[in-house]
């Protein structure tokens, strides 16, 4: 069964969002579960993060505005809005203004971590969770993990942790060879391009923000 | 005379060439003048985007006239047990493709892997709709001639949006044609009843859309343009399949994707 559904990931041809969303929440959960007296502080980081993601994801008797409150606080908490929203913006975050910079931070925070609460909420089921190795790649590391669940096909989730200013954070999530920074990236610089530069990025993330 | 045809066929050639230039230019985009811009918009390698743009939308179109609503009725009606017959068969014919696409790439293992799978899923899996041979480790995975060509360093070229097909590329383009010579199915169902053939294909592209509906809402509901989102998971997933990450078939480790300077959207 778990041979068939992870070969199903990589048989279809962009599973990559659902597996996101899935990915993701259950990644949090299972990391929960493991034992972190061999892990390093980045994977305290995500432990940390699985420890007070679980009961929140778990406990269906949470009424879901209070949930997606909960949701967002914990992924604030290890989400690096300043750092992710600086590699995807990469050189317009050079190009913008203190005001602008400041302006795209607090709009990237909420835009991220609103569309990754709601992935995460609209997950149910149960999960069991692969960790892999803690790998260490130039200045980042990166957390290799495996996410599985009966009858969908299992994730491969990998984490990248960074250390910003003396704290792990994280800075990048790849789910299924996907990675969230480069698909952003792609998808800001498109309309700064082409809908009126910094500006035009910021007046769309504040409509899809409802800011 | 013998001037007069020369020249004639300079004249040909010249205005070919000049038809050639037009049409192509009349699909592109403009290139920008900042130095840096310009630098990311060839990055981006997506020269015809004006036109890819008009295929997409059409594209678009027909997915939400016809084809998601086809995928949603498969998901509301087909039983579970049913979706994943149809799974398993959808991937059980596409094996003889890889088998050949894997001895074409050297993969021996692999392509050894794939044979003994096709065999064992047709006897003990009725014909592929069980999946007996995962648990006998003998893991799916999928190769075709994109990936092969992929594998012989031949360059992606530009992203292009093919009608009704959706996101691919000149290499990928060209690969699924000479897959199709490629694919040993080809010539067993030669002499089948159209209508064999083209059943297996609604068959898989429902199953496949069915499988892509939760991430294609999600993504058109949280991306700001849906197309350069697209664009991007299509690129990157590809990278993924060609470089053998996705499946089991592999003992290549997914956190490898951070080594590759060309994986981050290139």
């Amino acid at each position: 069964m778990r041979h068939t559904a992870r070969a199903a990931a990589a048989d279809v041809r962009i599973p990559f969002l659902r597996l996101l969303v899935a990915g993701f929440a259950l990644l949090t959960l299972a990391f929960a579960t493991l034992s972190s007296a061999e892990a390093g502080v980045e994977r305290d980081l995500i432990a940390g993060l699985a420890g007070e993601a679980e009961p929140v994801l778990n406990d269906k008797s949470i009424a879901p505005a209070e949930r997606t409150q909960k949701l967002r606080s914990i992924l604030g908490s290890v989400f690096d809005s300043k750092q992710m929203a600086q590699s995807m913006l990469g050189r317009y975050w050079r190009r913008a203004n203190d005001s602008q910079r400041a302006e795209l931070v607090g709009l990237m925070e909420t835009y991220l971590i609103d569309v990754y609460a709601g992935r995460m909420d609209s997950i149910d089921g149960q999960v069991k969770f692969d960790v892999g190795a803690e790998k260490q790649v130039g200045a980042r590391t990166i957390v290799d993990s495996q996410v599985l669940r009966p009858g969908s096909p299992p994730v491969s989730v990998d984490w990248q942790v960074e250390t910003v200013g003396g704290k792990a954070v994280v800075t990048d999530i790849v789910v299924e060879g996907v990675s969230l920074v480069v698909s952003q990236r792609a998808d800001f610089a498109s309309i700064i391009r082409s809908q009126g530069g910094l500006d035009g990025l910021i007046k769309l993330l504040k409509q899809k923000t409802g800011g | 005379m013998r001037q007069s045809f020369r020249s004639l066929g300079t004249v040909l050639r010249n205005a070919l060439f000049a038809v050639a230039v037009a049409g192509i230019a009349s699909g592109c985009a403009t290139l920008p003048e900042d130095p840096l811009d310009r630098a990311d918009v060839l990055a981006v390698n997506d020269p015809f985007e004006p036109a890819n743009r008009m295929v997409f939308a059409i594209n678009e179109t027909v997915d939400l006239v016809l084809l998601r609503p086809v995928a949603v009725l498969y998901r509301d009606f087909m039983p579970a047990p049913g979706k994943e017959l149809v799974f398993n068969f959808v991937r059980h014919i596409t094996l003889p493709l890889t088998i050949v696409n894997d001895v074409a790439q050297g993969e021996w293992d692999r392509a050894e892997i794939a044979a003994k799978r096709l065999f064992v899923n047709t006897i003990a899996g009725f014909g592929g709709v069980v999946d007996a041979a995962t648990g006998l480790g003998l893991p799916h995975h999928k190769e075709d001639f994109g990936q092969t060509l992929a594998t012989y360093q031949v360059v992606p070229g530009p992203y292009i949006v093919l009608p009704l097909i959706g996101p691919s590329s000149t290499r990928h383009a060209f690969g699924r044609v000479v897959d199709v010579a490629l694919d040993p199915l080809t010539y067993l169902l030669a002499k089948a009843p159209v209508e064999a053939t083209l059943g297996m294909r609604a068959v898989s592209i429902v199953d496949q859309r069915y499988r892509l509906l939760g991430p294609l809402d999600d993504l058109k509901k949280n991306s700001l343009d849906y197309y350069a989102a697209v664009r991007s998971l299509y690129r990157q997933r590809r990278t993924y399949e060609i470089r053998n990450l996705g499946d089991e078939a592999t003992s290549r480790s997914t956190a490898d994707v951070f080594n590759v300077p060309f994986n981050r959207e290139g």
